[in-house]
């Protein structure tokens, strides 16, 4: 072969390989789902398989780990990369990615849903930016044969008493395991927290970033509230013996694992995980779990209190029109869906967000009465998270100094929680 | 005839071979240092299109962190120095045991290298596993022989003591490997020699095995201590750097600046800051390289 010969060969080849997947594209649509393996994003996946199928569109579900999710995606959007069409995207992720997300206010299904789950998370410039596919609302799981729904502590001091009885008589070998690293705060650190009357930044409960800046960004992390959290876990590790050790250290999976193990009597998680934990598969508490509300510190300014967040799909803003109008069309008809949105329910325990489909839920399941019961009817419902772009860094901050506080020594909790909120709100204020 | 100026079909044709590669290296390796580079003068962050230029301000804010100067820079260096030392010493060792002949000896050799197959996300997966605290088979040894179970990974020094063991595990049979090979090329007459005039066992090694195995062991360490620097995957997958940030490692620090945090331009000039350093460190080590390779002849 000369090299003229060799040098066409080649253009040509490589001319072909650059044009095959062009004339695939022309001859059906696929859309690539970007998501967590998580049990609700498989059921969601599920359905949409189902939609593509009759719709003559290929699904392409492309998974991708909790831990670098944020940073996969966020570097996706603003590379205006073509790896994804529908993205999965948690609430607390709203500012970061506002301007790069198709707005969806055109989805009809939208108007089934509380305004509460989209405002402030899922809204940027006026425009709802994410369909919501879940609720996702923590709360308390606790093993029924080890205590009666009228057992289970409503304060701290139950609580503490409670698991010390429970390990005391040899039913159980811890009776609390929760996430604590970043990014699992919520099941430790935040929930308390939040039942003890505090928040992470001023005014208490305000996630609006208008006023927060009035308010100066100002976190508070070193409040009375916030230190009487962090010493009460300091006291059930260290002092009561009530949670492991290695508490510090885990993420939601490693304390899910110790309370599917069986270790455990109780565990903090979002209502999500009901399914797994019941799956006599995966679980050796399955069929033996019940849910109820947070127990209460005692600085607490409610008698009950529950976050409500959602989790949602968006459509990325560089995805071309025609993909844009199927991905559109398939998050309407999931949420429209009955069948889809039941299923979801009972599969995973995820709150299915269309409110039409809960208020049957309602009227025909008693396990939902009482999820709902635990969560979203108590008397003060916040948001999980804040708003601002600089979420994560703030966050992840704030979960490092409770880590340093909750591992030194008890006395220095104090200082290091105020050495966590100068650093926190000089974060929050670059926003 | 004037002879034309320019590229001849041959000299085109070897353009036309390179070219791929060479496309390769500006896009995936130039580019990338490029931005990266012009990234560190702005206010760059991910989220934000706004691309100020602010001069020196994210070094500034870089080597004025505490948890740079105070955390990440004595972690590094130590995982640097421990790592490398502990490597180099277990390596020897078994290069010296694996240099005679005896039974199993190719058995042996084989199993040593082992670690070597095994990728380091995987290796660190594990050694998580075997220090769980609940579920860990270090915990439960520990029990068995009546003592309490450790939780290893919420303390700086027990959880930078795993990350360490960790990747003497991964790296001592490059070690071994490497020295064995030079064990097995040195000249026998020096060694002959000395044992007709008496001399034992670590006497032989120490005058005589180990100047001549010098500019091997010199080469091992610089290649290991310029990579040891640049440690990321077992230090993520084993503690992310926790607890509380404590055992951090300089690419952790950079990583977490721009992907997590999401500031580019900080993880940008984090990186730039690593790569100034870690030349100073490689230049050093070069000089002491040829020093003893000189020292050596």
């Amino acid at each position: 072969m000369n090299r003229r010969r060799f040098l066409g060969l080649t253009g040509g080849t490589l001319a072909v390989g650059l044009g095959a997947p062009a004339i695939g594209r022309a001859q059906s649509m696929e859309l690539k789902i970007g998501y967590m393996p998580h049990p609700i994003h498989e059921n969601s996946i599920k359905w949409m398989k189902l939609w593509a199928a009759e719709h003559k569109v290929n699904l392409t579900p492309v998974p991708t780990s909790y831990e670098v999710y944020v940073e996969k995606m966020t570097a996706n959007l603003t590379s205006r990369g073509g790896q994804y069409d529908v993205i999965w995207h948690n609430d607390d992720w709203g500012q970061l990615w506002g301007r790069y997300l198709e707005p969806v206010d055109d989805v009809p299904a939208i108007k089934k849903m509380n305004r509460f789950l989209y405002e402030p998370p899922f809204v940027w410039e006026g425009k709802d930016t994410g369909v919501a596919f879940v609720e996702t609302i923590g709360t308390f799981f606790y093993r029924t044969d080890l205590l009666k729904e009228s057992e289970f502590p409503k304060n701290w001091d139950d609580f503490v008493k409670t698991s010390q009885r429970l390990q005391k008589d040899g039913k159980v070998k811890w009776g609390f395991a929760g996430g604590m690293k970043y990014p699992h705060g919520w099941f430790t650190f935040f929930w308390s927290l939040w039942a003890n009357g505090g928040d992470l930044m001023m005014p208490l409960h305000e996630r609006r970033n208008e006023e927060l800046a009035k308010a100066g960004w100002k976190a508070t992390i070193d409040s009375p509230e916030a230190v009487q959290a962090v010493e009460f876990w300091w006291d059930n590790i260290k002092t009561h013996k009530i949670a492991p050790p290695g508490q510090p250290g885990y993420s939601r999976d490693d304390a899910n694992a110790i309370f599917m193990a069986g270790d455990a009597a109780i565990t903090m998680a979002d209502t999500t995980l009901y399914g797994k934990f019941n799956d006599p598969k995966q679980s050796k508490v399955a069929g033996k779990i019940s849910v109820a509300s947070f127990p209460m510190g005692p600085r607490a300014k409610f008698k009950s209190i529950a976050w409500r967040d959602a989790w949602a799909w968006a459509i990325p803003i560089h995805v071309d029109s025609a993909k844009k109008k199927a991905a559109k069309d398939l998050l309407n008809w999931i949420n429209l869906n009955e069948e889809a949105q039941v299923d979801l329910w009972k599969a995973t325990g995820g709150f299915p967000p269309n409110e039409e489909v809960q208020k049957k839920l309602i009227q025909s399941d008693p396990v939902f009465r009482k999820f709902r019961a635990a969560t979203v009817e108590s008397e003060k419902i916040i948001h999980g998270a804040y708003y601002f772009p600089r979420w994560p860094e703030f966050f992840a901050t704030g979960i490092d100094h409770m880590v340093k506080a909750v591992t030194g020594p008890r006395d220095g909790i104090k200082a290091a929680l105020a050495e966590g909120s100068k650093k926190m709100s000089e974060i929050a204020a670059r926003a | 005839m004037p002879r034309r100026r320019g590229f001849g079909e041959r000299e085109r044709f070897m353009l036309a071979l390179i070219l791929p590669a060479f496309a390769i290296l500006i896009a995936f390796q130039i580019v990338p240092i490029l931005i990266g580079a012009n990234a560190s003068f702005r206010r760059w962050s991910l989220f934000n299109p706004e691309k100020a230029f602010v001069g020196l301000e994210n070094y500034a804010r870089i080597l004025g962190d505490p948890i740079f100067y105070g955390t990440v820079l004595p972690n590094t260096f130590l995982f640097m120095f421990a790592s490398v030392t502990a490597g180099l010493l277990s390596g020897l060792g078994l290069a010296l045991l694996l240099n005679r002949r005896f039974r199993g000896e190719r058995i042996a050799r084989t199993a040593v290298l082992l670690p070597l197959m095994v990728p380091p996300v995987v290796a660190a997966i594990m050694v998580t596993w075997m220090f769980n605290d609940q579920f860990g088979v270090v915990n439960a040894v520990l029990t068995a022989l009546g003592l309490e179970p450790i939780p290893w990974l919420i303390s700086r020094w027990t959880s930078l003591g795993i990350v360490i063991l960790t990747d003497v595990w991964l790296w001592t049979p490059w070690f071994t490997i490497l020295i064995l090979a030079a064990l097995q090329t040195l000249p026998a007459e020096p060694h002959e020699a000395a044992r007709i005039d008496g001399a034992g066992a670590w006497p032989l090694f120490r005058n005589i095995t180990l100047p001549l195995l010098r500019p091997v062991l010199m080469v091992c360490i610089t290649i290991r201590l310029i990579d040891a620097f640049r440690v990321f995957d077992i230090v993520w997958t084993i503690t992310k750097g926790g607890p509380a940030r404590s055992t951090e490692v300089f690419s952790i620090y950079a990583y977490k600046q721009a992907f997590v945090y999401l500031n580019f331009d900080l993880g940008s000039a984090a990186s730039l800051i690593g790569a100034g350093i870690i030349m100073v460190v490689g230049a050093v080590l070069y000089k002491a390289l040829s020093y003893a390779v000189e020292v050596s002849r």
